[in-house]
């Protein structure tokens, strides 16, 4: 019906550039949608957690930066508990059209994570830790990856093992806990 | 002789073939001969040195110079990528190339005579050496080995001691009087072969006088960099499309190149946000600004003014506590004590705010009513009417207040404003922790509190009225909706899952 759009031969180097990396992605809509899967940087508390990020790109991509959700839980200073979502100033500032998206998963992610910026925090909690209790914050990270962001909870998820259809709202902090395969 | 015309038939056209490209060479159209202009190849980053008159008419022309600055008559260096042509024309004999040279003219810009008349020389012994088809021998010497021979390195010193000073000096002197019968601008070559009866200038430096060569110097360098670099493809790394030069822009300061569709973009989405003094090289950590005027050539005339007014803004509030005198006669820049400036030219007391007298604690009077009084009568004067209200407003002031009386209504529906400076504040996206772009506070936009620097997210924690309401109202998010303000964390998280994890089956 209509012609490409003129970002899709960006958009497409963008992709192949993950995959070429051996980024784990998932098309949802169109090619603007997408879920990575996004390991947690070595050397830091959120080693061994997994999560699935989903990327908006904007229509004005890549002029506008996209947008950044954790879909499964993380404990971050920078990003919003309940709904995952990267602090969209953060990644605003620095955003040039020249950045890609593996900038945004060999870079930025990584960078986010392991040096969360405290001053102007999503998660006022995971903050105030960060600051004052970094033993307890690091602790607690591991909880969260433990509850949330291990391949087997992500994989639970997926094919849900109980067939009802209403498992998902049936998950609760508590289960997921002993979910293990 | 039916040889020789072959001949020349033959290297005039493998000369035309070999130079296409360039587009530096062209047979007469009599085929009997051509002319070449040569570019002299110059090294990377090759300087001319000026002397005198010439620093201020480098200058003169926006060119910066190299050389230390401190001391007034010492000569400048400017960086040069390219020299007008030598210009050589032949004429072929009927006897060439079995027996005779072909007869040339060399001219130069740049070049003296002195100078030119070296390389006819030079030209003259390569024939002589090795008689035949010698003009692509010609050509190539005085593309690549003019400077070596003329022992010429960066910097260049021009030699102008032949050059008329002036123009009026060009049209009154027949020159400085030469040796062997030459006039100050051609000289009369021996070319052996030729008919020794008429004696030709062939060594003419191509400049009417001294004032002239830097200007042409400057233009000539400009022109041909612009016509390279628009025939050059580059791959705009914003799109990854491959686009000729022609298609590009440039960022003065870094040489960045970007298709002029992805910079059109880059600006207009940057202008909209505000972020005007962002027009930067979207090269990682590159400052380079764009020009004004690239951004004119790319961007809507509607995004160009706003662009303009916020830069202009810009300036104004960095200079923090400076306002003009609001008398038209006077406009002297004033520093300011608090809401008051007092005028040290007119001794004018006026408000900062309103530019009116100054009025104390009084609110400033100049109302929106007035400015929607003023905007009607404009709009159902007569012509003579208006072009006396033209004439005391100002004709760009009026048509202002009148877009700005038609986008009140809209701004008031789509807006809400800053709680610090009342700047008019539309959300596009995000959550509801805003920073106004005006005067960076931060504030709520569903409450409008202004939040606190140290922790803006407090306001969204605990038990207050707008507490895990940070993404409420954002489009398409299903989250903390007016519904859910009940609800608590968890539960919100499930359903939020679990929309998620529908769009993954």
């Amino acid at each position: 019906m209509s012609s490409p759009p003129p970002n899709k031969k960006r958009i497409d180097a963008d992709i192949i550039k993950l995959i070429e990396a051996k980024r784990e992605v998932t098309i949802l809509r169109g090619l603007n949608e997408f879920l990575v899967k996004f390991y947690g940087p070595k050397g830091t508390a959120y080693e061994g957690g997994v999560w699935k990020v989903r990327v908006d790109l904007p229509d004005k991509y890549p002029y506008k930066s996209p947008s950044i959700g954790f879909l499964n839980k993380i404990y971050h200073p920078n990003i919003d508990e309940a709904s995952g979502t990267v602090c969209l100033d953060v990644i605003n500032q620095a955003w040039t059209p020249l950045y890609d998206l593996s900038n945004i998963f060999e870079q930025f992610l990584p960078q986010l994570l392991s040096y969360p910026n405290p001053i102007d925090p999503l998660n006022g909690d995971a903050a105030a830790l960060f600051l004052h209790k970094p033993e307890d914050y690091q602790k607690k990270i591991r909880e969260y990856i433990q509850k949330y962001a291990t391949e087997e909870v992500l994989e639970e998820q997926e094919n849900p093992s109980s067939s009802s259809e209403s498992s998902m709202s049936d998950f609760s902090e508590d289960e997921t806990e002993g979910m293990e395969l | 002789m039916e040889e020789d015309r072959e001949s020349q038939a033959n290297e005039l056209l493998a000369l035309s073939s070999i130079f296409e490209d360039e587009e530096t060479f062209m047979a007469h159209e009599d085929k009997s001969g051509g002319s070449f202009y040569t570019d002299v190849e110059l090294p990377s980053d090759c300087t001319i040195k000026l002397i005198g008159q010439m620093v201020q008419q480098a200058r003169a022309l926006g060119i910066l110079l190299r050389g230390e600055d401190d001391e007034e008559n010492k000569a400048r260096f400017m960086l040069v990528n390219h020299l007008p042509p030598i210009e050589l024309t032949f004429n072929y004999p009927r006897d060439y190339p079995s027996k005779s040279a072909p007869s040339f003219t060399l001219s130069c810009k740049w070049l003296s005579v002195k100078q030119l008349n070296k390389l006819c020389e030079k030209l003259d012994e390569m024939w002589t050496e090795n008689q035949g088809e010698v003009i692509y021998c010609w050509a190539d010497f005085l593309k690549s080995e003019t400077l070596s021979f003329l022992k010429l390195s960066s910097p260049i010193t021009l030699d102008t001691s032949d050059l008329p000073r002036t123009m009026r000096q060009r049209s009154h002197l027949p020159g400085p009087g030469g040796d062997d019968g030459r006039t100050h601008q051609g000289a009369v070559g021996g070319n052996a072969g030729s008919d020794a009866g008429i004696p030709q200038a062939r060594a003419v430096q191509d400049i009417a006088a001294l004032p002239n060569l830097i200007p042409t110097i400057v233009k000539y360098d400009r022109d041909r960099r612009e016509y390279i670099f628009n025939k050059t493809p580059n791959e705009c790394g914003v799109c990854l499309e491959g686009k000729f030069g022609s298609d590009c822009i440039m960022f003065d300061a870094c040489g960045h190149v970007y298709c002029k569709d992805c910079m059109k973009e880059h600006f207009s989405v940057k202008i909209r946000d505000g972020d005007v003094k962002g027009l930067l090289c979207p090269d990682i950590d590159c400052e380079s600004v764009a020009l004004p005027s690239q951004v004119k050539a790319l961007v809507e005339p509607e995004l160009f003014e706003k662009y303009d007014a916020a830069l202009l803004d810009l300036s104004l509030s960095e200079m923090g506590d400076i306002v003009y005198c609001p008398r038209k006669s006077c406009e002297t820049p004033v520093v300011k004590e608090g809401n008051m400036g007092q005028c040290t030219v007119c001794g004018l007391a006026f408000c900062i705010l309103c530019k009116t007298t100054y009025h104390g604690l009084e609110p400033c009077k100049v109302s929106e009513e007035e400015y929607k009084r003023l905007a009607d009568n404009y709009e159902n004067a007569t012509e003579d009417e208006k072009s006396i209200m033209e004439q005391r407003y100002g004709k760009h002031n009026l048509r202002q207040v009148i877009e700005n009386c038609n986008s009140e209504e809209w701004i008031r529906k789509h807006s809400k404003n800053c709680p610090n400076c009342d700047r008019a504040i539309q959300k596009f996206d995000g959550c509801n922790k805003m920073t106004c772009m005006k005067c960076r506070c931060f504030f709520c936009w569903l409450c409008f509190l202004v939040l606190p620097r140290s922790d803006p997210y407090s306001h969204y924690r605990g038990g207050g009225r707008c507490a895990n309401r940070l993404f409420a109202g954002m489009e398409g998010g299903d989250m903390g909706d007016e519904e859910d303000d009940e609800e608590d964390d968890d539960v919100m998280d499930i359903v939020n899952i679990e929309n998620w994890w529908q769009f993954v089956a």
